[in-house]
């Protein structure tokens, strides 16, 4: 066998810095960056170009109109859901058995046989990998794209939605643009997740329970003797007390107060928005969908949260986090994966419930013509150890682990490979930064355009992160 | 690649010493380990993760030349160098793709890494462990003119010599020497956006403001400032503040800290605001100093008072008071996350209790952090044992401990030695060693049974103080004989280190917070990550305000105080109306205290002031009625209020960072539609209920609520507009209801300003 024998095929990245940025250093001028050019926060839709591969020409770009972002918070397990490893030693490949799919030849896990049956609609990455095995750090990855610094926290991939859509004009329905249920708390719940766009763009936690028979949103129905009309005096007098505030710090000669239009307050413009629209709040009228349809997305919180999102996205909502807690399976993860509580007839732990939740929201979508442009992603922070602990858990594992992706057109496939003991990426390294750039491709967004931080500094919606092939 | 060959070339050039012809005897530590670095190879994501990649591990950025020696020379029966066609070693075969490299390229062939490396294999893969004492960056701080602006940066590292051992000798190792690793060093700018810099360290910079370039070489790390300033101002004088009001202001006379803040403003070319009103500085520093709006009284008095000193006067009025010692127990509950375990309430009871005495007389904050560090018995009693039930395992003890105290994040030390930092895994688990001698559970007792295994070596750790030393000379055997003899010798050792004068961390840490406490932003942020590359924006500040606290036995009062009384504290918001045209300018005249920055009021403090605005209690839990939530000893006492209004649950951290706070849509909706608000505007036992039964006028309920809500009386544009609007409403109560309800909705009552 010649030694000389030369790949040049993919110029894969690692860390470091790579040759594209290298580039970019030297031809700085040539990129248009000035300083005339960072005064203006927000968007820049006239971002530059480099040498990325993503020119947002291809066919799959802006495929999805929306998403639903189901986060296993705590961090899955690969191993007893998309990445079952059967060959391996016993306290490698746990307590379950894995099931053939639609697709020929690939196996998951035993506890989601709804998925199996979905699979030529869901595309498996188990390749996935990322340096961070601590919550709040894997998180802030997989749900930016970016590694977490000190130096600024990053939006995730709802914030980035949302605040587009704001850019894009008055949106046609009061809902926010990002809602997460039931509330987005994530990683340790140190991330806001709208970074440094700001409060405004902060998600919407819907707040109550949606699997409770009484659930609704926190404070969204008329406080007892409230009225429109009287909101309406509130909001005038609201927006005075910010007049004459104004006026004060930038006296204006016969400034009359009627002027306004507003509180000039985004914030408070969206509850009143929101409050004084009753096709809005309909959204969250769970009860208005049928019995059949409640109960095939399964009784618990992650699947009433589902059919939710998708009321939501019928309505107009651009992306939902459904965030759905407890994964982080240190110890006892047979009980808490399969059973949900000891002695269970029917399973109802995280694996069967997220099975029942995510292949009720595939189908209801795809029978209502909206699964080919909405995406749906289901990810954690990272992956379990591959090899089980003394208590029956796994703890946390971030070299490789699996992410699930349907909808907006993707085919369902296999990306990528876990070594034989699910230990690390034997095939098709796909880091979060890499998902990223392809999440946003499907949504429509480029790359390499522009968010600015408050006070200016231009910051690329995805950097180093490559388009992930199989599924644009 | 033209590039790449052209930047070498351009090294070449630079740096003769490099490609010098004579044949040195190449250095595997100090020749070759730096290239494999520059190119990435033992970056976390590639070789240098904990696991390795592809079979081939190495130290993360080459923090164990011995293990990567190792690594590479013998490791795989040796196959990664081959002695006879160097060329053909796997260690450039890969990197220049000439095999298939999952790392994709990272060398080319035929430029000077690549025949360095290719010549140390033929003289026989040397590993002379010449040392690499000390790195040097220049200019080590410099300022530019017009933007934007390129300098180049030089790095130069000193070299010691192996001392000779019969391995190497008879190869001429060459002298203690400077050495030019310009071309070597790796470099990384803190802000992108604000600076590019290229391989050869090539800067361009891009915009105003005060730049970090962190400096890495074998090991080594070192930083470069840049400053930037804005383009001279334009003569226009900046606008006065708030014109009405502002009669009675007298300037007030500079503190030391003025000077400080007013040289970093005249390097960057950015303008003070002038002095904020009396009435904003009064609500200012009631809230800072004691977490509560001032009361219509104070208001009153203030206005009443004619007396030159009077906010030196009320300064020292909050500074003795008994809310001052409720809102700094509860600001330092925080930091040391008070938490009960299940079912014993009682720890974070006699935590807090204890902290509160420590606060109310003043306690320095070296006593205070020394007696939780020794502290033992009975937690359920002795409040600052309690600091060992705040965390779990020694670990989590070590991570707290370095946050708190020091401002440190060690953490990062547990699996490898912090890349930007000089933290190593031997600081971590030396600590953590430190700490196993705690036995945990309702008594804290001190042992010396246990111990801590180092990840790398899988032998005991030796007890250590960060950064710093070995507790016992010589051996894990003496660290037995230490804690034999007192168990809790080690802590005390540790204790000691950490509240002398010169430990570089800890009057820093708490000074920062102090002052982030009072202006809304730190000297470092975030305040919890004090380390030499993430630099402060006045480092002679924050070392004045160290020794300051030092000087005055780490007292709480004496600082607040400085800070307090300084023109810097007292300066004016920036003008909404420029808010718009200049974010830039804006961020900066905040960062460099030019300008006052509002913030909104946190959970507890903003659910106190409805409270007292309103005049209704709120409840909390099974508390005594009139609670205030800043008195609340844990955050777990249930509170859907406090919850939507994104208070701290104190698991991790609460240390805010400037310009993330903020409750977001919910907490909005809560404030406008929810019951906090609504409920208390109908109250009859409230404010607005007692006025109204006892017949007040229009205009006195208006002024009466202003003062209550904003701490100043109503303009007079202001109480012409209420007293119309009220006066033709059908309905006044619900009129005078929706006023209150707009004064405490409006930006000016939410915020600190």
């Amino acid at each position: 066998m010649s030694r000389r024998r030369r790949v040049r095929s993919s110029l894969r990245r690692c860390d470091g810095v790579s040759r594209r940025e290298f580039v970019r250093v030297g031809g700085l001028t040539a990129l248009g960056l000035s300083l005339s050019h960072l005064s203006a926060p927000g968007w820049s839709a006239e971002a530059t170009r480099d040498t990325r591969a993503d020119d947002g020409s291809s066919a799959s770009f802006g495929r999805a109109k929306r998403c639903v972002l189901i986060w296993l918070d705590g961090g899955p397990s690969h191993l007893e859901t998309f990445d079952l490893k059967p060959d391996a030693a016993k306290e490698v490949r746990g307590p379950f058995q894995p099931i053939p799919t639609r697709l020929v030849g690939e196996h998951i896990c035993e506890l989601m046989p709804r998925t199996a049956e979905n699979m030529r609609d869901v595309a498996v990455i188990r390749s996935m990998t990322s340096p961070l095995g601590e919550h709040n750090f894997g998180a802030h990855y997989l749900l930016t794209g970016y590694k977490p610094t000190p130096a600024v926290e990053y939006p995730s991939y709802g914030a980035v939605m949302a605040h587009l859509r704001g850019e894009a004009g008055q949106p046609d329905t009061a809902l926010p643009p990002h809602v997460a249920v039931p509330r987005f708390r994530v990683g340790g719940g140190k991330m806001s997740g709208a970074g440094f766009l700001g409060p405004a763009y902060r998600p919407f936690s819907v707040g109550g329970d949606p699997a409770k028979r009484d659930f609704q949103v926190r404070d969204l129905d008329f406080f007892p003797g409230m009225n429109a009309g009287r909101l309406d005096r509130r909001r005038r007098f609201v927006q005075a007390l910010e007049q004459f505030q104004a006026d004060v710090e930038n006296p204006q000669p016969n400034n009359p107060i009627t002027d306004r239009v507003n509180t000039g307050d985004p914030e408070f413009e969206q509850a009143y928005r929101l409050l004084t629209s009753p096709e809005a709040k309909r959204a969250f009228a769970l009860e208005e969908e049928d019995a059949d349809t409640r109960r095939r997305y399964g009784t618990r919180t992650i699947g009433q949260s589902c059919l939710l999102a998708r009321r939501l996205l019928e309505r107009g909502v651009p992306f939902v986090t459904v965030n759905n807690p407890g994964w982080d399976t240190h110890e006892n993860a047979y009980t808490r994966l399969k059973e949900g509580y000891t002695g269970a007839k029917v399973p109802v732990g995280l694996v069967p419930s997220l099975d029942l939740a995510f292949n009720a929201l595939i189908d209801d979508l795809r029978e209502r013509g909206m699964l080919d442009e909405t995406l749906i992603v289901v990810m954690g922070e990272f992956g379990r150890t591959p090899k089980l602990n003394t208590r029956g858990g796994r703890d946390h594992w971030p070299r490789v682990f699996s992410v699930a992706v349907a909808g907006a057109g993707i085919e369902g496939q296999i990306i990528g490979q876990s070594d034989a003991v699910a230990e690390g990426p034997s095939e098709r390294p796909i880091t979060p930064s890499d998902l990223a750039a392809t999440l946003y491709h499907l949504l429509g967004v480029r790359a390499d355009a522009r968010l600015y931080t408050p006070d200016g500094r231009p910051i690329e919606i995805n950097r180093d992160g490559e388009l992930i092939r199989e599924l644009t | 690649m033209a590039l790449v060959n052209a930047f070498w070339t351009l090294v070449l050039l630079a740096a003769p010493a490099a490609g010098g012809a004579a044949e040195t005897q190449l250095d595997f530590d100090t020749d070759v380990l730096p290239l494999l670095t520059k190119a990435g190879c033992n970056a976390a994501a590639c070789h240098g993760a904990a696991a390795g990649r592809g079979g081939f591990k190495l130290s993360l950025f080459g923090a164990d030349p011995a293990s990567d020696y190792a690594e590479i020379t013998f490791a795989l029966e040796g196959r990664r160098l081959d002695r006879r066609h160097a060329a053909d070693s796997l260690l450039l075969a890969k990197p220049t793709l000439q095999l298939d490299h999952e790392g994709g390229q990272r060398l080319e062939e035929e430029t000077p890494p690549v025949q360095t490396i290719l010549r140390w294999i033929e003289q026989g893969a040397p590993r002379l462990a010449r040392r690499v004492t000390a790195l040097h960056v220049l200019p080590e701080s410099t300022t530019v003119d017009t933007l934007p602006a390129r300098l180049a940066l030089r790095a130069t590292a000193d070299i010691t010599p192996a001392t000779s051992s019969p391995a190497n000798s008879g190869t001429s190792d060459s002298a203690h020497q400077t050495r030019d690793v310009t071309a070597t060093a790796v470099y990384t700018p803190v802000d992108p956006s604000a600076i590019e810099i290229d391989e050869a360290g090539h800067v361009t910079v891009l915009r105003p403001g005060r730049h970090t370039i962190v400096v890495r070489y074998q090991g080594l790390v070192q930083t470069a400032h840049i400053t930037a300033p804005l383009p001279r101002p334009d003569a226009a004088s900046p606008k006065p503040a708030s014109p009405d009001l502002a009669d009675s202001q007298v300037t007030a006379p500079a503190t030391p800290l003025d000077p400080l803040v007013r040289e970093n403003l005249r390097s960057l070319h950015l303008a003070e605001a002038p002095s904020a009103d009396d009435l904003t500085l009064l609500r200012r520093a009631t809230l800072d100093l004691t977490g509560r709006l001032p009361t219509p009284d104070e208001v009153r008095e203030y206005l009443a008072s004619d007396a030159p000193d009077r906010y030196e006067q009320t300064v020292e009025r909050l500074l003795q008071s008994e809310a001052f010692n409720d809102f700094w127990t509860y600001r330092f509950s925080k930091l040391f996350r008070i938490k009960a375990p299940p079912r014993e309430p009682q720890v974070a009871e006699a935590f807090h209790g204890w902290l509160r005495e420590q606060i109310a007389q003043d306690q320095g904050f070296d006593q205070i952090a020394r007696q939780m560090l020794l502290g033992s018995g009975d937690t359920h009693h002795n409040g600052p044992a309690n600091f060992y039930r705040m965390a779990g395992d020694p670990l989590a003890q070590t991570e707290y401990f370095s946050e708190v105290f020091m401002a440190v994040r060690l953490r990062c030390a547990n699996c490898h030695n912090h890349p930007l930092d000089h933290w190593t895994q031997d600081d971590y688990h030396g600590l953590a060693a430190v700490f196993a001698i705690v036995e945990k559970g309702r008594e804290i007792r001190f042992t010396n049974r246990s111990e801590i295994i180092h990840p790398a070596t899988g032998e005991p750790a030796r007890l250590r103080i960060p950064g710093e030393r070995y507790l016992a000379p010589a051996d894990h055997a003496h660290d037995h004989a230490l804690k034999n003899a007192n168990p809790q010798a080690p802590l005390e050792q540790l204790s000691a280190w950490l509240v002398a004068p010169d430990n570089p961390y800890f009057a820093r840490a708490q000074v920062n917070r102090l002052w982030q406490a009072m202006m809304g932003r730190g000297l470092v942020e975030p305040t919890d990550d004090l380390r030499s590359t993430n630099a402060p924006s006045s480092p002679e500040l924050l070392d004045a305000l160290a020794q300051d606290f030092v000087e005055h036995g780490y007292r709480l009062r004496p600082l607040l105080k400085q800070i307090a009384l300084s023109q810097t504290y007292r300066r004016a918001v920036r003008n909404a109306g420029d808010h718009d045209s200049d974010a830039m300018l804006a961020e900066l005249e905040a960062r460099f205290f030019a300008v006052a920055s509002p913030r909104p009021l946190e959970a507890e403090v903003l659910a106190d002031a409805i409270v007292d605005v309103t005049g209704v209690p709120q409840a909390y839990g099974d508390g005594p009625e009139g609670t205030r939530a800043i008195q609340l000893v844990d955050p777990s006492q249930p509170s859907e209020t406090l919850d939507i209004l994104g208070r701290c649950d104190r698991e991790s951290g609460c240390e805010p960072t400037a310009g993330t706070e903020g409750g977001g849509l919910s907490a909005r909706l809560h404030l406008i539609n929810g019951p906090l608000i609504n409920d208390r505007l109908r109250d009859a036992s409230g404010h607005l209920g007692r006025s109204l039964a006892e017949g007040e006028s229009t205009e006195a309920i208006v002024r009466a609520f202003y003062l209550r809500a904003l701490s100043r009386p109503p303009r007079e544009n202001e109480m012409h507009f209420w007293l119309g609007q009220i006066h033709q409403a059908p309905d006044r109560s619900a009129a005078l209801e929706d006023f209150v309800w707009s004064l405490l909705n409006c930006n000016e009552f939410r915020t600190n300003h």
